[in-house]
C-alpha cells in the first residue's frame, strides 16, 4: 500500500473552507499534545531543576549551619502537608510547581543566611591580629603602667619613712594603687599577686619585697612589649606584601624608643614617641588612613553631583531671566508697553529665585558665594528699575531709556550665567584634581612600581580621565542634567572599582577599619551576592546565630589564626551539611511523585490541563468585557499589515518588510505628536498624523520596490534588511534624542488630545474602523479596478503583463508603496490609539505575523478581517493560557508556528488528490 | 570506415498528448561527426536525452558497442562512455575548473588540474584549471564541459546546439577540437539547425521531423538546399481557397533595423521590408534566424539598436507597447502559455489582457458579457468564462488569443508560428481568421517555419536568414520555387 498524489485540474469549492479548518484542527491537536506532554513531564522536570540548582549550589560553597537545615526540614514537612491538603484537583500541576519552587527558595534562603553568618564570624576572626591589638592596648594604657610604677616607688619610699619613723604613712595605699592600675590594664598578674602578698606590718620585709618587685617590673613590662611586638612583626612580614624596607626602619625606631622609655624609668614622653611610631607602622600596615584621604577628596565631588539639580535649577532660572529680559526688549521695540512691567517683574523673580536656590544650600552657597552676591545686586538693580516704571504711557515715553537699562541687565544676566558655569567648572575641576592628586599619592605610597596593583591603579586613573572628559562635555553643553548623571555614574564607577580593588587586595593586606573588614573572602562575598536575591527570613537568622556559638567554641583556645586554618575549621563544622541537603531533596523528589500520584494519575491531571487550555483559548478572547477588547486591539495592527501584504503577495512580490514599514509609521507618528504638533495639539491633527505616518511607511517600502524594479535586487532581502534599519533607528531614538527624563529608556507620552477616540469607556480605539474600511479599499483596488487586474497579471505571468503593455517597474514601486502605506498607517494608529509612547524593545512583530495572516486569508481582503480577528483572539488566548497554566511563552509562539506550518503544508491538498494505491 | 559505437533502433517516446519520437533509428561510428538536424520540437533533444539516460524510451532498444544496454541515469551513461554537453551547463559556479572536473570522480583536484592542462593542450580547449567557473565566458564554460567528458573517458560525445551561444571565432575553435577528438576515434553527435555549420563539420547528417527520421545522408550526398527542404517539409496539409489580394495603403515599413537577441548576439542584421493593407507577407526561414526578435521589435517588446519602424505613416521606433496596441498592432506570439496568456486568470480576463480602452474601474459583469460573445463568435470550447485559461486545450487557447487580438481592431497582425501544436480543425480556423482579416484590409506579417503554411496564406513570401531578408518570391508550391526558397533559407541569395 502506498500513497499516490494526483494533480487536481480544478480546486474544489469545499477546499477553501475545509483545508484551513483541517490544518487549524491539526495544529490544535499538536498544541494539546505539547501541553499534555509538558504537564506530564513537569514533576520529573522539577526534580531535574532542583538537582541542577543543588549541584550548582554545591559547586559554590556549601556551608550551612546544622540548625538552619533542621529548621528548613521542619518547614518543608509542614509546608508539604499544608499544600497537599490545599491543592484543588484542576490546578494541581501549577501548585506542584509553585510548591517545589518555594522549597527551592527555602534552600536558597537558608543558604543565604548561612553565608551571612559565615561572613559575620569570619569578620571578627579576621579582624586585626590580636597581638597588634594588645600592643596598641598596652600603649593606650601606658599611663596606668607609669602610674603603677610611681605608686610602687611611692610605696617603697613610704615604707622607708615608716622604717625611719619619719612619718606615719600608710604603706597599703601605695601598694593598692599599684595593684589597681595594673589590674586595669590586665597585665603582670604575677607581680600583682606578689604585691598583694606584701606584709604591710613589717616594713623591712615589705621594703625588701617591694624593691624586688621594682627590680623585676621594667623587665616584665619590657618582656611584655617585646613579645607582642615580635609577634606583630611576624604577622606583618607574613601577610604584608609591602617591601620590608618600608616598615623595617620604623619598627626598629619603635623598639629603640621603647627601650629608652623603659630604661629611663618609664619616661612618658619617650612612650608617646614610641606610640606615634607604632601608629605609623599601622598606617603602612593597613593603609586605611590613605583610603580615608581618598574618600575625603571624593566627597566634595560627590556632593557637587548631588547638588547638581540645585545648580541646574539656578542656572535654568537664570536662563529664564535672560529670556524674559529679551521679551521685555521685544515688547519695548514693538511698543507693547502693556507687558513690559509684568515681564520685567518675571526677570526680577527669576533672578531672585536663582540666587535663593544657591543660597539655601550650604554647599552650593560656599561654591557660588560670589555669584550669590552679584546676583543679589543684580536683583536689586532690576527691582529698582521695576519699581521706577510708571504707567504704560510713561513707559512708552521713556522706552529708549528703559530699553538701554534692560539691555545692560540682560548683558549682566548673561555674564552671570557664564560665570556660574565657570564657577561650576572650576569647582568640579578643583575637586577632581584634588581627588586625582590624593589618588596618585595613594598610588605612590601603596604600590611599588611595576606591580599588578599599579596597573590596576592606572586603569582607575583612566576611569578618572573619562570622568573628567564627561564632565567637560557637560560643561560645554550648558549644564545638562542627563549628561551630568552620566558623569556622575562614571564617578560612581570609579569609586566602585576602587572598592572592588581594595577588596581584592585585602587578601594581602589584612584590614583594620570597618570598610576593609567587610570584604573578607571574595568567594564568600560572591555567593552572598547571589543569595541576596532572595529575601531573608527571621527564623533562619535566629537559627544561624545559635550555631554561631558552636563556631566560637571551636575558635576558642586559639590565639592566632590564619585564613587557611580558619577555613579548615569552618569546613569541619559545616562538613555534614551537604549530605543533609541531598537527603532532604531526595525526599522532596519522592514527595513530589507521591503527591501527584495521590491525586490519581499524572496523566489525568495533564488531561485536565489540556482541556482547560482549549477552553481558555476558545472562550476567553471572545468574552465581551474580558478578553474581547484586547482581541480587537491586537487585531487592528495585524489587519493593517495583513491587508498591505495581501496586495503585494497577489503580484508575487514578497514584501517581508511590513515590520520595518510599521516601525517607520510608529516613528513618524511619534515625531509629529511629540515635536511638531506638541504646542497646540488638537484632535483635528489626528488624520494628518495618520496620513503622514502612512506616507512614511510607503516611502520606506518604495525604497525596496525601486531596488527591485530598476536594479532587480531581491525584495525579500532588501525589505528584511530595511526592517533591521528601522528597528535600530527606533531603538536609537528611544535611548538617545527622544528619551524622556525618566530612568527607563522610553519616550514621553504623546499629548492626550492626539489619542484616538475609544468606543465609550472601553479600551477599544477607533483604529479598527479605519482598518476594516481599508479592507474595502483593498477589495476595490484588487477586484474592481483595471490597476488591480494589471497587478494580478504581473503576479501570474510577468511576460504576459509586458506583452499587454503594463509598465511592470512602475507598478512594482507603486504596489510596494501602497503596501508600505498600510503598514505605516498601522504603526501610526498603534501609537495614537494604543501605545501612546515608545519604549525600549518595542518589537511586537505585527509585520511578520501579517505575513501569516495574509496567507491564511488566502490573499482575500475580507477573509483578512476574519483571520486577523481570530489571530488576535489566538494571541490573547495564548497569553491567558500562559497565565492560567503557567506555560512558558515560547510554547504559545511555537503553536503559532505549527498552525502556519500545517497551513502551508495543506497547500498540497489544493493541488493534488491523495489516493491510497494497493499493489 | 570503422566499427559502430552506438546504435538506437525503433525508439518511440510519448509525452502526454504528443508523440515525441516515432520509431527512430540512429547510429554513430567511431571517429565520425554525425549531425542530428531538425526544427525546434522535431525530437532531437528528446532522442539525446534518451541516449544520455535522462528519459526512458517507451519502445525500442539501445546498443553500445554492439551490446544491448539499459541506460539508467546520466551517471550510468558516463560510466559506459557516453557524455553530453547540454544547452544549460551543469557546472558549480563557485568551484574551480579542476574541482568541477573532479566532481563525481574520486580524484583529488590537484591531480585533476594537471590532467586538465594536458587535455586542454592536446585538444586546443584552452582553459585555466584554477579559474573559478563564474569568472569564465560562455565559450570557456563549454570547453570545461567537454574536458569533463574527455577526462571521464567518454567515447560518445553529444553536443546539443553548442554553437548557439558561441562567437564565430569560438565556433571555429570548437570545430578544431571536434576534429581532434574524432581523429582519436571519439564519436561526436552534433545537434544544430545552422545549415552552414552542419555542412562544415558533419560526416553524416540525419534529419528529424516531427519525431521521425526523414533521412540520413553521407558527406557528399547533402547540400544546404537539400537539408533545408528536408527540415521544413513540403507536404500540404490542406488547401484554403482565397481571393487574390488587393493591397492598399502602406501600413508598416521596417527600415534597416538592427536588434540583439536575449543572449546579446546580433539577431536582426539591418532588416527592411514593407507590408500594405490587405496583404499577407509570409516570412519563411529556419527557426532561430531572427523571427521572434523581428516580431518583438515591431510590437515594442524588444529595443531597436538602430533603424526605423514606421507604422501608418508615423515613426513608432521608440514608442511603448501600449502606444502600439492603441495604434492597432496585434500580436499572436509563438509562446501561448508563456507570453500570450496569463494561465491562472480566467478565460474572460484573458480576453481583456490586451485592450484599447483605458478605464479605471474594472466591471466584471460587462467583461463576462463581452467574453460570452467572443466565446460564441470564435467557438471557444470552455466550461465557462470563469475557467482558468490554463485548463483549455492548445487550440482553444489560441482561439482566445486570436479573439482578443482581433477585437483590438488592428491594422497589423503579427502571427508567429500561429498553428504550432494545433490540430487540423484549429489550424483551419486560424488560417481562415487570418485571411478574413486580410480581406478586411488588415496587413498581416506571418512568421512560420512550415512552408505549406507560408504557401497557403501568403501573398508575398520573404525568406529570412541570419536576421536579414535574403529575397522575395511568390507563394508558388512548385518544386522549382521550393528549391529556390530552400537555397535562400540556406543564405544563398537567388
Amino acid at each position: 500500500m502506498r500513497f499516490k498524489l494526483e494533480r487536481r485540474l480544478d480546486i474544489p469549492k469545499w477546499a477553501g473552507v475545509v483545508i484551513p479548518l483541517v490544518s487549524v484542527g491539526f495544529s490544535l491537536l499538536i498544541m494539546g499534545i505539547v501541553i499534555y506532554s509538558y504537564m506530564y513531564s513537569k514533576p520529573s522536570y522539577l526534580n531535574r531543576a532542583i538537582f541542577g540548582a543543588l549541584n550548582e549550589y554545591r559547586s559554590n560553597i556549601m556551608k550551612i549551619p546544622d540548625e538552619s537545615w533542621s529548621r528548613f526540614e521542619k518547614l518543608l514537612k509542614a509546608g508539604r502537608m499544608k499544600s497537599a491538603i490545599a491543592v484543588p484537583k484542576g490546578k494541581l500541576s501549577s501548585n506542584v510547581s509553585s510548591f517545589a519552587l518555594s522549597r527551592l527558595e527555602d534552600v536558597f534562603r537558608s543558604t543565604e543566611e548561612a553565608y551571612k553568618f559565615v561572613r559575620d564570624t569570619s569578620e571578627s576572626a579576621k579582624s586585626f591580629p590580636k597581638d597588634f591589638e594588645s600592643l596598641k592596648n598596652l600603649h593606650n594604657n601606658i599611663g596606668y603602667i607609669v602610674k603603677a610604677y610611681s605608686a610602687l616607688n611611692k610605696a617603697i619610699n613610704n615604707a622607708k619613712s615608716i622604717m625611719n619613723k619619719e612619718c606615719d604613712c600608710d604603706l597599703k595605699e601605695g601598694i593598692n594603687s599599684f595593684v589597681e592600675n595594673l589590674t586595669k590594664v590586665g597585665i603582670l598578674e604575677d607581680l600583682i599577686r606578689e604585691a598583694k602578698s606584701v606584709d604591710t606590718a613589717d616594713p623591712e620585709k615589705a621594703i625588701k619585697k617591694l624593691e624586688d618587685i621594682r627590680s623585676k617590673f621594667p623587665d616584665e613590662v619590657k618582656k611584655l612589649f617585646t613579645s607582642k611586638m615580635e609577634n606583630s612583626i611576624k604577622v606583618i612580614s607574613s601577610r604584608c606584601s609591602l617591601p620590608k624596607s618600608s616598615w623595617e626602619g620604623l619598627v626598629l625606631d619603635y623598639k629603640n624608643n621603647l627601650e629608652n622609655a623603659m630604661s629611663s624609668g618609664f619616661n612618658p614622653l619617650l612612650f608617646e614617641k614610641a606610640s606615634k611610631i607604632l601608629n605609623n607602622v599601622s598606617t603602612y600596615y593597613c593603609f586605611a588612613p590613605v583610603v580615608k584621604v581618598w574618600n575625603d577628596s571624593l566627597d566634595p565631588l560627590y556632593m557637587l553631583h548631588k547638588k547638581a539639580s540645585i545648580i541646574e535649577g539656578a542656572y535654568s532660572q537664570l536662563s529664564s531671566a535672560l529670556r524674559s529680559s529679551q521679551g521685555v526688549l521685544r515688547s519695548l521695540e514693538k511698543g507693547r508697553t502693556f507687558f513690559v512691567k509684568d515681564t520685567l517683574y518675571s526677570v526680577a523673580r527669576y533672578t531672585r529665585n536663582s540666587y535663593m536656590k544657591l543660597e539655601k544650600d550650604s554647599f552650593t552657597s560656599s561654591i557660588f558665594a560670589s555669584r550669590i552676591e552679584s546676583l543679589k545686586s543684580l536683583y536689586n538693580e532690576v527691582n529698582s528699575l521695576y519699581k521706577s516704571l510708571g504707567k504704560p504711557s510713561d513707559i512708552k515715553k521713556n522706552a529708549s531709556q528703559i530699553s538701554e537699562k534692560v539691555k545692560t541687565i540682560a548683558k549682566k544676566i548673561e555674564e552671570e550665567s557664564n560665570a556660574m558655569r565657570e564657577d561650576f567648572l572650576k569647582a568640579a575641576e578643583g575637586f577632581a584634581r584634588s581627588a586625582i592628586d590624593s589618588f596618585s599619592a595613594i598610588q605612590s605610597k601603596m604600590f611599588p612600581e611595576g606591580s599588578i596593583e599599579s596597573r590596576i591603579a592606572e586603569y582607575l586613573d583612566l576611569l578618572m580621565d573619562t570622568y573628567r572628559y564627561k564632565l567637560k562635555e557637560v560643561l560645554s553643553s550648558g549644564i545638562d542634567r542627563m549628561k551630568l548623571n552620566m558623569a556622575y555614574s562614571q564617578l560612581k564607577e570609579v569609586s566602585r572599582d576602587l572598592t572592588m580593588f581594595l577588596r581584592d587586595i585585602s587578601d594581602y593586606y589584612p584590614p583594620s577599619n570597618k570598610r576593609m573588614s567587610l570584604s573578607l573572602d571574595y568567594e564568600t562575598y560572591v555567593f552572598g551576592m547571589e543569595a541576596l536575591r532572595i529575601h531573608s527570613s527571621q527564623d533562619i537568622i535566629y537559627d544561624s546565630y545559635r550555631s554561631k556559638e558552636e563556631i566560637d567554641k571551636a575558635l576558642s583556645g586559639k590565639k592566632d589564626i590564619t585564613k587557611e586554618e580558619y577555613t579548615k575549621i569552618l569546613d569541619k563544622i559545616l562538613q555534614g551539611h551537604l549530605d543533609r541537603v541531598y537527603s532532604i531533596l531526595t525526599n522532596l523528589k519522592k514527595d513530589l511523585k507521591s503527591l501527584t500520584e495521590s491525586f490519581g494519575q499524572v496523566s489525568k491531571v495533564s488531561w485536565i490541563a489540556v482541556g482547560s487550555a482549549y477552553k481558555q483559548l476558545f472562550t476567553w478572547p471572545f468574552i465581551p468585557k474580558e478578553g474581547l477588547p484586547d482581541t480587537i486591539n491586537y487585531m487592528t495592527p495585524l489587519l493593517f499589515t495583513g491587508l498591505g501584504l495581501v496586495l503585494v503577495f497577489q503580484m508575487k512580490l514578497w514584501n517581508i518588510g511590513a515590520e520595518g514599514q510599521f516601525y517607520v509609521g510608529v516613528i513618524t507618528a511619534l515625531w509629529l505628536s511629540l515635536f511638531v504638533f506638541n504646542n497646540h495639539p488638537s484632535a483635528a491633527e489626528i488624520p494628518i498624523v495618520l496620513l503622514i505616518g502612512g506616507l512614511a511607511g510607503a516611502a520606506w517600502a518604495a525604497i525596496a520596490g525601486a531596488l527591485k524594479a530598476f536594479l532587480n535586487i531581491d525584495e525579500i532581502v532588501s525589505t528584511l534588511m530595511l526592517n533591521y534599519i528601522a528597528f535600530h533607528w527606533m531603538e536609537y531614538l528611544v535611548y538617545g534624542p527622544w528619551k524622556a527624563p525618566t530612568n527607563f529608556p522610553e519616550t514621553k507620552e504623546i499629548p492626550h488630545q492626539l489619542f484616538l477616540p475609544t468606543f465609550g469607556t472601553s479600551r477599544v480605539h477607533i483604529g479598527i474602523i479605519i482598518a476594516i474600511s481599508l479592507s474595502a479599499v483593498v477589495y476595490l483596488l484588487m477586484k474592481k479596478t483595471w490597476w488591480g487586474f494589471d497587478l494580478r497579471v504581473i503576479g501570474d505571468n510577468p511576460n504576459a503583463a509586458r506583452y499587454a503593455g503594463v509598465n511592470i517597474a512602475k507598478n512594482i514601486v507603486l504596489a510596494m508603496a501602497v503596501s508600505g502605506f498600510f503598514a505605516g498607517l498601522g504603526g501610526a494608529t498603534q501609537i495614537l490609539g494604543f501605545e501612546h509612547k515608545l519604549y525600549h524593545g518595542y518589537a511586537p512583530g505585527y509585520g511578520y505575523t501579517g505575513i501569516i495572516i495574509a496567507w491564511l486569508a488566502r490573499l482575500d481582503p475580507w477573509a483578512t478581517i476574519l483571520v486577523s480577528f481570530l489571530f488576535g483572539g489566538f494571541l490573547v488566548g495564548g497569553d491567558q493560557i500562559q497565565l492560567v497554566l503557567k506555560l512558558p511563552k515560547a510554547m504559545v509562539v511555537a503553536i503559532e508556528g505549527v498552525i502556519l506550518f500545517s497551513l502551508i503544508a495543506s497547500e498540497v491538498l489544493f493541488k493534488y488528490k491523495v489516493r491510497v494505491v494497493r499493489k | 570506415m570503422s566499427s559502430t559505437l552506438l546504435e538506437v533502433k525503433g525508439i518511440v517516446k510519448r509525452f502526454p498528448g504528443v508523440l515525441a519520437l516515432d520509431g527512430v533509428n540512429f547510429d554513430l561510428k567511431e571517429g565520425e561527426v554525425h549531425t542530428l538536424l531538425g526544427e525546434n520540437g522535431a525530437g532531437k533533444t528528446t532522442l539525446m536525452n534518451i541516449i544520455f539516460g535522462l528519459y526512458k524510451p517507451d519502445e525500442g532498444e539501445i546498443l553500445f558497442r554492439g551490446k544491448k544496454v539499459h541506460i539508467r541515469s546520466p551517471y550510468h551513461a558516463l560510466q559506459l562512455g557516453i557524455g553530453m554537453v547540454q544547452q544549460h551547463f551543469t557546472l558549480v559556479p563557485s568551484f574551480t575548473v579542476a574541482e568541477n572536473v573532479s566532481l563525481g570522480t574520486k580524484d583529488p583536484p590537484n591531480k585533476v588540474a594537471a590532467e586538465v592542462k594536458r587535455i586542454s593542450k592536446e585538444f586546443g580547449l584552452e582553459v585555466d584549471p584554477y579559474a573559478k567557473i563564474w569568472q569564465l565566458s560562455v565559450g570557456e564554460k563549454q570547453r570545461v564541459e567537454i574536458i569533463k567528458l574527455l577526462y571521464a573517458g567518454a567515447k560518445v560525445v553529444i553536443l546539443d546546439e553548442p554553437t548557439a551561444v558561441l562567437t564565430p571565432q569560438e565556433t571555429e575553435a570548437l570545430f578544431k577540437a571536434i576534429r581532434k577528438m574524432t581523429a582519436q576515434g571519439t564519436g561526436v553527435i552534433f545537434i544544430s539547425h545552422k545549415l552552414n555549420e552542419v555542412m562544415e563539420i558533419s560526416d553524416r547528417v540525419t534529419v528529424l521531423r516531427k519525431g521521425k527520421v526523414i533521412g540520413t545522408l553521407k558527406r557528399g550526398e547533402f547540400d544546404q538546399n537539400k537539408l533545408a527542404q528536408m527540415m521544413v517539409g513540403r507536404e500540404v496539409v490542406m488547401k484554403i481557397e482565397r481571393e487574390k489580394a488587393k493591397p492598399g495603403d502602406l501600413v508598416i515599413r521596417v527600415d534597416n533595423v538592427y536588434a540583439k537577441s536575449d543572449k546579446g548576439h546580433l539577431a536582426l542584421d539591418g532588416i527592411s521590408f514593407e507590408i500594405r493593407a490587405g496583404e499577407i507577407l509570409g516570412i519563411a526561414g529556419v527557426a532561430g534566424n531572427g523571427q521572434r526578435e523581428l516580431a518583438e521589435v515591431i510590437t515594442g517588446l524588444r529595443k531597436v539598436e538602430s533603424g526605423k519602424i514606421e507604422f501608418a505613416g508615423k515613426d513608432i521606433t521608440n514608442s511603448s507597447v501600449m502606444d502600439r496596441i492603441l495604434a492597432g498592432i496585434a500580436y499572436i506570439p509563438q509562446d501561448r502559455k508563456g507570453v500570450a496568456l496569463s494561465p491562472n486568470l480566467s478565460v474572460a480576463e484573458n480576453l481583456f489582457l490586451r485592450r484599447k480602452e483605458r478605464k479605471i474601474w474594472f466591471n466584471k459583469a460587462s467583461i463576462y458579457e463581452h467574453a460570452r460573445r467572443y466565446i460564441e463568435e470564435y467557438k471557444i470550447k470552455t466550461p465557462s468564462p470563469a475557467t482558468a485559461v490554463k485548463y483549455l486545450s492548445g487550440g482553444n487557447m489560441q482561439k482566445v488569443v486570436i479573439a482578443r487580438e482581433f477585437s483590438l481592431q488592428p491594422k497589423l497582425i503579427i502571427a508567429v508560428h500561429p498553428t504550432r501544436g494545433l490540430d487540423v480543425a484549429s489550424m483551419e480556423f486560424v488560417y481562415r481568421s487570418l485571411i478574413k482579416a486580410r480581406d478586411e484590409g488588415v496587413a498581416v506579417l506571418l512568421l512560420a517555419g512550415e512552408l505549406y503554411e507560408i504557401f497557403n496564406l501568403s501573398d508575398r513570401v520573404g525568406v529570412i536568414y541570419e536576421g536579414k531578408i535574403v529575397g522575395y518570391t511568390t507563394p508558388d508550391p512548385s518544386p522549382e520555387n521550393v528549391e529556390k526558397i530552400g537555397l535562400m533559407m540556406a543564405g544563398v541569395a537567388v
